[in-house]
């Protein structure tokens, strides 16, 4: 009679990639919690706040916590207040769409980041986010050359590693050679996002995913 | 207005010309945004209608164009709905190509001998070309719109008048051909519409451009200019010179009387007898989901809900009730 086998053991580099994305969720999720208390804290100071303002705060609430949909929702209501269209509502808006990356989301991601990095008065910051963003937007869309523009106008602005691996992953899909290490070290640091809705995975491209599932702890 | 008969009053606010005047018109627009769940990177959202335009009333909906202006705009349909808000918002769907050729048709030269060959667009495309034209954008598009025509009002002016034009001419003939045949009440009558939609082409020359006929009035108290003052010819020929709530109120009861009986052979087949007194009765309204509702007279001008219970109730339940 034989004996099912013994599993086998996994190796050290697997143990220690699965380690490093539940530290990557740990910190995420805490860093999550922090600027929901944060924002909570500044709605509770905000004396007689307009609709506008429950918009702003909700809006960047559910974003925080991962209800994309919902975060889409309010945020796209919100920057149709032209005072409200500023760089960091249009930059979060943007980030849900890259994440949901249903029907038109993509495109629109990437008008509405390249409205950001024209803006005259968006901070270099905020220009580096919107162009990470366009550049993730573009690798997603399968317009590689220009996904690797956008990181490459993003890290003259500000270095970033994720930045650097969204160029590296174009580059490869551009003239698939596979995989880098450089790739695999941001691939291993990826972490789903509570409310990524359905449609990313089903979305053609597995690196996309890759990129959209990142972990974001200081964004 | 200097001249105008006793009693008259017309909506004269001017259009509005910012997005500030819009909100003070329309009040906050995010819950609506909200409910036709705006797109910023494709739509252009515009404002329009009567109360943009001045023309509004207490009971006037709120008029929104949604533009898709990207390459591959999705249809979407049209949307009414209250929301809970105390006007209805209106919105309708429209999309670059679509915008695009409209203005190139308007725009496009109409020899003034064609006037007799029909309009060359349709007259609700004329309309939608009015309200694009009176329209104020109220977001910021985060798309590229170079390309966003202009939507200049003198080729409007120009198709409208040569359409009423054509309208005036033939009840003017009608008129006259009454006038010889010794006919005076019908070519008064006819005489009086022939005279609307001429003053209807000359308020167009002026400017006012609004191609619905409800409005001749208010556009012609609108006019900031009038040469010939042919306005004071529209208050002597189509006002009574004193008018008062209850003289405006004695018409309405009487549209309410003879639409009470239309819709009665409409619904069933036959005329009723009406119990009530016309100024407390009632008329019916047809819904398109087959139900009917009745509408006092006092609420006249005011969007009854047909999911308000108190008001609305099934066609069998009314007949045997009114049996």
């Amino acid at each position: 009679m034989s004996h099912p086998p013994e599993p086998e053991t996994a190796d050290s580099s697997a143990i220690e990639s699965t380690n490093q994305l539940l530290r990557e969720l740990a910190a995420t999720a805490m860093y999550n919690a922090k600027k929901l208390a944060w924002l909570h804290e500044q709605l509770s100071k905000t004396p007689a706040p307009a609709l506008a303002d429950l918009l702003q705060f909700r809006g960047h609430a559910l974003a925080q916590a991962g209800y994309t949909d919902a975060a889409i929702r309010d945020l796209s209501a919100l920057v149709s207040e032209p005072s409200r269209a500023t760089a960091d509502n249009l930059n979060k808006l943007a980030q849900q769409l890259v994440y949901r990356a249903c029907e038109n989301d993509i495109q629109d991601a990437i008008r509405i980041t390249s409205s950001v990095a024209a803006d005259e008065t968006a901070t270099a910051q905020q220009k580096f986010f919107a162009l990470d963003l366009r550049a993730q937007a573009q690798l997603v869309a399968g317009q590689h050359d220009d996904a690797m523009a956008s990181a490459e106008q993003a890290l003259v602005l500000h270095d970033d590693d994720r930045t650097k691996a969204v160029h590296s992953l174009a580059a490869e899909r551009r003239a698939p050679t596979g995989l880098s290490r450089h790739t695999r070290a941001f691939s291993s640091a990826i972490q789903p996002l509570g409310a990524v809705s359905a449609c990313v995975d089903n979305h053609p491209s597995g690196l996309a995913q890759e990129i959209l599932l990142r972990s974001e702890p200081t964004r | 207005m200097s001249g105008m008969p006793e009693g008259w009053d017309f909506p004269s606010v001017p259009p509005a010309t910012s997005r500030r005047q819009v909100l003070e018109r329309l009040g906050d627009l995010l819950p609506i945004m909200e409910a036709v769940q705006f797109r910023p990177g494709r739509d252009i959202v515009i404002a329009t209608g009567s109360l943009i335009e001045g023309f509004g009333n207490d009971s006037s909906d709120i008029d929104l164009f949604i533009v898709d202006w990207t390459d591959n705009a999705t249809k979407r349909d049209a949307q009414v709905f209250g929301g809970g808000r105390t006007r209805w918002v209106d919105v309708e769907y429209l999309d670059r190509k679509f915008i695009q050729e409209l203005a190139a048709r308007v725009q496009a030269d109409t020899p003034l001998n064609s006037w007799h060959e029909g309009p060359s667009v349709s007259p609700s495309e004329l309309d939608l070309y009015h309200r694009l034209t009176n329209g104020i954008v109220v977001n910021k598009p985060l798309v590229d719109i170079s390309d966003w025509p202009t939507f200049r009002r003198a080729p409007l002016a120009r198709k409208l008048t040569l359409g009423y034009y054509a309208l005036a001419r033939s009840r003017w003939l009608d008129a006259v051909g009454a006038l010889t045949s010794r006919q005076y009440g019908q070519a008064w009558y006819v005489g009086r519409e022939a005279l609307e939609r001429a003053l209807d082409g000359y308020a167009a020359i002026l400017g006012e451009t609004n191609p619905s006929p409800k409005w001749l009035g208010a556009k012609l108290a609108r006019l900031s200019q009038d040469p010939f003052d042919f306005r004071r010819l529209f208050w002597r020929v189509c006002c009574p010179p004193r008018l008062d709530e209850q003289a405006a109120r004695r018409l309405l009861e009487g549209v309410d009387s003879v639409m009470y009986q239309v819709s009665a052979a409409l619904v069933d087949g036959r005329f009723r007898e009406r119990s009530l007194p016309v100024a407390s009765a009632s008329r019916l309204e047809m819904l398109p989901d087959g139900r009917v509702v009745e509408i006092d007279v006092s609420s006249v001008g005011r969007v009854v809900s047909c999911e308000d219970t108190t008001l609305s109730f099934s066609l069998p339940a009314m007949l045997s009730s009114w049996a």
